[in-house]
């Protein structure tokens, strides 16, 4: 069962054409694109120091996830909105790119664990190997993905 | 400036990044990597300035936690910066948006030079964030904004 027409139906949108077409309109979601990419990192990143227990001790596992996770799950909204509109601009190019597909796997899979096994863990309250575990995961997962977006530029 | 470019570029370093596959995206990616970490955090500093976060945590507790991370991003940022800067002065030189980011630059400096000297040094006695505190975080989070935009308008720009 072939994909390529859906990578062909979304590359010829009004949206997609319109994007590719226009000098300014590219480079201004990709910037949109980049603002959400902070916003997730920096709130992975505040977050998953702290299960590692080397930022902010003093507070509680909860406390911490109180602050960044509505960061982190703002900035994810205005990535994958933004990425959205990047791929129908780019379909084509993204059908036969490898490192999409490990992106976008990447992201499933960082999406899936974040909203259950982390979140679980991060508002346990308790401090042990599993956060640990957890927070190195989160770290890898989410640091991975941009590293992939560029192999899917130079690709 | 365009001699000085010219010989920024023509130095061994900015040839070898500049002829090499690898080199060049390889930096940009940590310069990309340095920005999500510095900007990424920074953002939580300036939420705590601005008391939308953190509240229970004293701003000075907060930022000896938070900023060794905010400055190794921005270690890599300047590193890879400059090595980018190097390779590709002469376009740099002429791009609008490049210019941009070195205003950026300077007056995100200048905001946290005074911040740093002036208001923060007595954030240990504060009941409350005093104003000055809380324009330092708008400049810090306009500035980080803006440099991010315009640094990704580069390539665009010419």
């Amino acid at each position: 069962m072939s994909f390529f027409p859906f990578f062909e139906w979304a590359q010829n949108t009004g949206v997609g054409m319109a994007i590719r077409s226009s000098l300014w309109l590219l480079p201004l979601v990709d910037i949109v694109h980049l603002f959400g990419l902070a916003l997730v990192f920096g709130a992975t990143l505040v977050l998953n120091l702290r299960m590692l227990r080397v930022f902010l001790p003093s507070q509680p596992a909860p406390e911490v996830a109180k602050v960044a996770s509505p960061w982190f799950w703002r900035g994810l909204t205005i990535s994958v909105l933004s990425g959205a509109l990047l791929f129908l601009a780019n379909a084509i190019k993204c059908y036969s790119s490898p490192p999409f597909y490990l992106k976008m796997a990447l992201l499933g899979a960082g999406i899936t664990f974040q909203a259950t096994v982390h979140r679980r863990l991060a508002l346990a309250g308790s401090e042990g190997a599993a956060q640990i575990g957890a927070g190195v995961c989160s770290l890898v997962l989410w640091l991975a993905i941009p590293v992939v977006a560029f192999w899917i530029e130079l690709y | 400036m365009i001699e000085l470019a010219q010989w920024l570029e023509a130095t061994q370093l900015g040839t070898a990044i500049r002829e090499s596959t690898w080199w060049f995206p390889i930096l940009g990616l940590l310069h990309l990597i340095g920005m999500t970490v510095a900007a990424g955090t920074i953002l939580y500093m300036d939420l705590r300035l601005l008391e939308r976060g953190f509240r229970r945590v004293r701003v000075d507790e907060l930022g000896s936690q938070l900023l060794p991370w905010t400055w190794a991003g921005f270690f890599v940022l300047l590193v890879s910066g400059i090595l980018l800067v190097l390779s590709e002065a002469v376009m740099l030189e002429r791009n609008a948006a490049f210019r941009i980011k070195l205003v950026l630059l300077a007056v995100a400096g200048l905001n946290v030079l005074l911040f740093h000297r002036g208001v923060y040094r007595s954030a240990r006695n504060w009941d409350s964030v005093p104003r000055r505190a809380k324009v330092t975080a708008w400049i810090s989070i306009v500035c980080w904004a803006g440099l991010i935009a315009a640094g990704r308008a580069i390539p665009f720009v010419g």
